[in-house]
């Protein structure tokens, strides 16, 4: 595509900026941008294409019309496009316009695969990646597309980090109520990328097992109290909400782990002994760390060791 | 049902295929030159699990077709020898492990047969060990092909003209008709996967029902084949006690337990890699939301003490019916056996051991070297 443009001066209420067909951001910040039209004037054109009606659609430069609207401008200086172009030739050059001068963020990337999609069939995965720039590779096109399906909501919080890409792209597969109930669960936290996916997928699984919505197990009772708690923090909360989800995911391995320790302090090992289950009691061996400085500790862990073989709370331990 | 044959251009004119091609009747016929590219295009489908249920590719075994059944050391293995006949099933059960473990899953039938027998001939002709326990159910369903191959007709009288090894036809199907009026000589075992009606109406799409599997097994016993049952993968969820007593007593309504050879116990185990294909192709399958952990072969198991009950319960279930029935664990660890069965397979020679003196005992298998068969 070679886009010739004609600089021509616009009046700004004839640029429709209510057409989002070549936007690809989701929110329009003008912060810094007024200050600096202000200060400098506008340096670089948007570029319009003229529609049947006498207006103009904006192609690239949703910022920059919307920052001269703001401080009151009437006209804008536009470059104009001259020439029959199909929507999918401008919407890459809104992408390459905008990749000109910064990386497109994700969700801006979601909604280039969406928009261009919409346009042309089969496009590959190559051509998208390059053009969009995320890595090719189908696992992460297909969470990064999936994005768009979340509302809008959620993709804000992808944007400003309250909710993890990899934890966004769990939530697409959920309905957009059920993926706002897990978002407005999160958001309150500041928890870890694993961390949230681990609390969607407990959720999830106890959901399509116990035959329940998210929001009736995050609005349970056991949970409920935890949020509700005064005496602690986001971090004890978020850290007591997922060892509670984990015991309703998986109550009898819970309640072996909650008899290890049991057993465990009745042994009353001094700090020079530690014991550590198997991985999930499956059957590998129970490991004993021992601590000592010289031949009198050894001696002393000697008569503590032998202390513990004949401790009933060991032979209970070792039955679990 | 099949919708598209595909055909290795090197075994085109083999007589197996001939008589596949015409048993298949209107299915659209495709000769294959490169294998590759027939993968790569099975495995760009949208769905490549399902279309490779319905797409047969007739090619030769490039490796060997008997194999050791593909156990770990970190569980008790059975010994079993796997006779490589074919790969994947026609039928679509939630849990099979066969939609993660080919790639891409596709069915296939070894139609170098040649080949086959002269393997199975060598090991009949080999003196060492005494015995074999062979089954082609591992990699596919033993009988599912039967109506288009016809194989028990030539597998079932190859295994009657000897005495020191058994073949074991695994099946979740009845497809059974070809094994009446054979001379099998009880060298061949029939065996059937069982579950309750209601794990077969949720997790076991197209195979044939509880009562249909029973039925079958009843016939098979009226044709003097001896009978195995597999209670795996044994399924967890709410109400499955009553379940499995009812079809524990069901099943030896219908057979006699002293024409079993064997029964097996397994609870359900996955690769990790298959659970999102079961979410994927199954959404509203619970079957992957047990309490599953990393076992010690890397393999998603039921926490073990879960896992103890349910055999437990199994044994005792089993045991009041057929006190006498050998039963034993597949792919278990010792303190399993210990805590079910009372003991540990080396106490008694090993699981292999144990389950060669059954077959011996049930099928008429003799010794002709100096291998003592333990009774």
């Amino acid at each position: 595509m070679n886009a010739y443009y004609e600089d021509k001066v616009v009046p700004i209420s004839k640029i429709d900026i209510t057409d989002h067909t070549f936007r690809l951001s989701l929110h329009i910040d003008t912060a810094n941008l007024v200050d600096s039209i202000q200060a400098v004037g506008l340096i670089n054109p948007p570029v319009v294409t003229a529609n049947d009606n006498s207006t103009f659609s904006v192609v690239c430069g949703f910022r920059r019309i919307k920052a001269c609207q703001l401080l009151g401008w009437q006209e804008i200086k536009a470059r104009t496009l001259a020439g029959d172009f199909s929507e999918a030739e401008l919407l890459k050059l809104a992408i390459l316009d905008n990749r000109s001068h910064r990386s497109l963020n994700i969700i801006e990337q979601a909604r280039g695969i969406q928009k261009l999609s919409a346009h042309t069939a089969g496009n590959s995965l190559e051509m998208l990646s390059s053009l969009l720039g995320f890595p090719s590779n189908q696992k992460v096109f297909h969470k990064i597309s999936a994005l768009i399906r979340l509302p809008e909501v959620i993709q804000t919080g992808v944007l400003d980090n309250t909710i993890s890409f990899e934890a966004a792209a769990d939530l697409c597969r959920l309905s957009p109520e059920d993926a706002l109930v897990f978002y407005d669960f999160l958001k309150g936290f500041k928890l870890s990328q694993n961390k949230q996916k681990e609390i969607i997928t407990l959720v999830e699984e106890i959901g399509i097992r116990e035959d329940l919505r998210p929001l009736d197990i995050l609005e349970s009772k056991e949970i409920k109290a935890i949020m509700d708690s005064y005496r602690l923090n986001q971090n004890e909360k978020g850290s007591m909400v997922r060892a509670c989800l984990k015991r309703r995911r998986f109550p009898t391995l819970a309640k072996a782990q909650e008899r290890f320790l049991r057993e465990l302090k009745a042994l009353k090992l001094d700090e020079h002994l530690h014991i550590t289950a198997p991985a999930y009691f499956e059957g590998g061996p129970y490991t004993l760390r021992m601590t000592f400085k010289s031949l009198k500790d050894l001696r002393d862990r000697r008569r503590s060791l032998d202390a513990l073989v004949k401790d009933p709370a060991m032979k209970r331990l070792l039955e679990l | 049902m099949i919708s598209e044959l595909y055909i290795d251009e090197a075994v085109r004119d083999y007589p197996v295929v001939r008589t596949v091609r015409e048993r298949l009747g209107d299915c659209g016929v495709t000769m294959v030159r490169d294998t590759c590219s027939l993968y790569e295009s099975l495995a760009d489908a949208d769905d490549p699990v399902g279309r490779g249920k319905r797409v047969l590719f007739l090619t030769r075994n490039r490796g060997t077709f008997l194999r050791k059944c593909p156990g770990t050391r970190s569980y008790i293995c059975c010994g079993y020898q796997v006779l490589h006949i074919g790969t994947y099933c026609t039928m679509d059960c939630t849990y099979c492990i066969l939609q993660a473990y080919f790639h891409p899953p596709v069915l296939q039938y070894f139609v170098n047969q040649e080949e086959l027998f002269k393997e199975l001939d060598d090991l009949f002709d080999s003196k060492t060990p005494p015995f074999h326990r062979i089954g082609t159910g591992e990699f596919t369903d033993s009988l599912i092909w039967e109506p288009w191959t016809g194989l028990s007709k030539t597998l079932v009288p190859h295994f009657a003209s000897q005495d020191r090894i058994v073949l074991e036809l695994k099946t979740k199907t009845c497809e059974i008709e070809n094994l009446r009026g054979m001379s099998h000589n009880r060298k061949t075992i029939v065996a059937w996967s069982l579950n309750p009606p209601s794990v077969i109406q949720n997790e076991e799409r197209g195979t044939a029902g509880m009562k249909a599997r029973l039925r079958a097994a009843a016939q098979c016993e009226a044709w003097g084949y001896p009978l195995a049952f597999h209670f795996d993968p044994l399924i967890l969820y709410s109400g499955w006690e009553k379940d499995y007593e009812r079809l524990v007593k069901d099943l030896f309504n219908a057979v006699s337990a002293e024409n079993i050879v064997w029964i097996s116990l397994g609870s359900f185990r996955f690769m990790p890699s298959l659970k999102p294909i079961v979410q994927k192709r199954f959404p509203r399958s619970k079957i992957v939301y047990g309490e599953f952990i990393p076992g010690l072969d890397g393999k998603m198991r039921y926490f073990k003490p879960l896992r103890i009950e349910l055999y437990q319960r199994m044994a005792t279930w089993i045991r009041e019916m057929a006190p006498g029935v050998m039963i034993y664990f597949c792919m278990e660890d010792e303190e399993v056996w210990q805590r079910v069965m009372g003991f540990v397979p080396k106490e008694r020679g090993g699981l292999s051991r144990m389950l060669d003196t059954s077959a011996a005992g049930h099928c008429g298998l003799v010794t002709h070297s100096s291998f003592p068969v333990r009774t």
